[in-house]
């Protein structure tokens, strides 16, 4: 008979409900433990999202109808409408997104729903990418991967599908983001991202000699006085230097984006490239996400792009890859004796 | 944060009234976790003064140290008590709650006990920190003990399958697959043992780590507030 100890799982005599170590418990693996920062990130996107900032008329007016600018007019106006509808519902549209969001991260986090939590967030992704995002402004003239092409949010929905649970080549993968779908698959999207933030660092309005300067000297109004600092001397830096630096761009991005289909030492050696470049964005160019200003709804692409860097780390052919944990089912449904 | 707060002053009495495992200090800062929280959170609830909150919180951050050092010297990074627990990151998350914790209460300025001003007021969102890039990084260690500790809810299964099956043996705390009961939870007799009583089970481990991500959750959102 249920009681209300055994409700609350607290332990009772010998023979009633109590914890116990499950036997077929493992630590988390690479893919796993990269699960779990991707959960981080969400529940830190959540948490943003409960600002008060968030619950006022200006996050659906101001901030989510500004990406309809530069936008082709079909795709403006529906960002328009959804900016002024949630303008007009802020709180209990603010409420939604942010639990939506809550749920996203303790559902990746917990080992019985990260199936259902990554699917989820492949479709909420894809919705906010659209709305949200304006599509990362990809269909703008001005894009930047510095500031934040092609949106943070659609690198959520690209992290779900390159760490979902299943293995196409459970003990030969060559990567851990080659488990689900095989590493000419991921390898092909690797090259569609990195080779996007080329075409984006060439485009006419990033390559013109103040572009760089204008964007980071615009960005030290109202940040902790150290990073003000940083992107007032990378102001300087870049100043009447727009061309050279956006070529050494799209420079580094390119071998980054090919760096996928060399040999290991190679690679390894372009995904440092690629932490390192995207650290330096997130830092100079993205400003931790403008989490200091009170309305930042995330952390912008640096930190997701080192994520997916690290997914792309070669491993040792030698390295099999544990069991999948998460469809594991005695962990949704108890264990069972041999 | 009230709720937490009476569930984690009924564990330190259940455990004692039950002879039950649990982490005594972990409790006692969770307590005063939430308690404070609740004070920052409405004013009415406020305890304590702000300064007594300090000398507590610098109190525990100073603990959580002093533990998370001695977990290491004694059985390095890696270490594990008795039953799953890894040591080091356990203190150190708890060094940083109480640090955390500490800082809200030095950045946000003072107040006095019963007012509806003051702490909450001081978070409004909009960069009242002057330790900005401390606090985004207290953030994301809080987030991430939340998450990891989410992940560590499945380690737990009810006891009754446990006693179904045979027990396998435990290899340095964790159970041994490879002895053929993978399949199988250990006995009764081999269950989770905690850090200061070997032999007797831990005091409902789930709904103590719910407690733990819930505070983390929450403290990382007041820090946010301060950002």
């Amino acid at each position: 008979m249920a009681t209300t100890s055994d409700a609350m799982g607290l332990i009772g005599p010998v023979g009633r409900r109590r914890s116990a170590l499950a036997a077929d418990w493992r630590a988390p693996d690479g893919r796993r433990t990269l699960q779990l920062f991707l959960a981080t990130v969400w529940l830190l996107d959540a948490v943003l999202q409960f600002q008060p900032y968030m619950f006022t008329k200006a996050f659906g007016n101001q901030m989510i109808a500004s990406r309809a600018v530069g936008n082709p007019s079909g795709l403006a106006g529906q960002i328009n409408w959804a900016g002024h509808t949630i303008g007009h519902h802020a709180m209990a549209s603010n409420t939604i997104f942010a639990f939506v969001q809550l749920f996203i991260a303790l559902g990746i986090a917990w080992r019985p729903t990260v199936k259902i939590a990554l699917a989820g967030s492949v479709v909420w992704s894809i919705a906010v990418w659209w709305i949200g995002e304006g599509l990362g402004g990809v269909l703008t003239a001005t894009a930047n991967p510095v500031s934040d092409a092609p949106g943070a949010v659609i690198l959520y929905a690209l992290l779900a599908v390159l760490l979902w649970p299943t293995d196409r080549q459970p003990s030969t993968a060559a990567f851990v983001a080659a488990r689900p779908l095989g590493a000419p698959a991921a390898r092909g999207l690797w090259l569609l991202l990195w080779g996007s933030f080329v075409y984006d660092a060439l485009l006419a309005a990033n390559r013109s000699p103040q572009a760089l300067h204008d964007m980071f000297a615009s960005m030290a109004a109202g940040q902790p006085h150290w990073l003000a600092s940083v992107d007032t001397a990378a102001a300087g830096l870049v100043a009447h230097r727009g061309l050279a630096f956006s070529i050494v761009l799209a420079v580094l991005f390119g071998l980054i984006a090919l760096g996928a289909f060399l040999p290991s030492a190679a690679a390894r050696t372009t995904v440092v490239m690629a932490i390192a470049l995207s650290a330096l964005i997130w830092v100079v160019g993205q400003r931790f996400g403008d989490v200091f200003s009170g309305s930042g709804t995330d952390l912008n692409t640096g930190p997701l792009l080192i994520l997916l860097a690290v997914a792309f780390w070669p491993r040792r052919l030698t390295d099999a890859p544990a069991p999948d944990q998460s469809s594991d089912p005695s962990l949704s449904l108890g264990v069972s004796a041999a | 944060m009230l709720a937490t707060s009476g569930y984690c002053v009924a564990r330190l009495v259940a455990a004692r009234a039950w002879k039950r495992t649990i982490n005594r200090d972990t409790n006692i800062a969770h307590t005063a976790d939430a308690v404070a929280m609740a004070g920052m959170l409405v004013g009415a609830l406020k305890t304590l003064p702000d300064g007594v909150w300090e000398i507590v919180f610098a109190f525990f951050t100073l603990w959580f140290a002093a533990r998370a050092a001695r977990a290491f010297h004694r059985h390095g990074f890696g270490g594990f008590d008795g039953g799953h627990e890894h040591l080091v990151s356990h203190y150190l998350s708890h060094f940083t709650m109480a640090g955390a914790m500490l800082s809200m209460f030095v950045q946000a300025g003072p107040s006095t006990a019963g007012s509806s001003s003051g702490v909450m007021s001081a978070m409004g969102g909009g960069g009242t920190s002057n330790l900005s890039e401390l606090t985004l990084l207290m953030v994301i260690i809080l987030f991430g003990s939340a998450v990891w500790h989410a992940d560590s809810l499945t380690i737990y299964t009810t006891a009754r399958r446990a006693l179904v099956g045979a027990g396998a043996p435990l290899a340095n705390g964790w159970p041994d697959s490879s002895a053929g009961g993978a399949h199988i939870s250990p006995s009764f007799d081999a269950v989770h043992r905690g850090p200061e009583t070997s032999g007797t089970p831990r005091l409902a481990p789930r709904l103590e780590t719910a407690c733990h991500i819930a505070l983390c959750i929450t403290m990382g959102y007041m820090l946010i507030l301060l950002l």
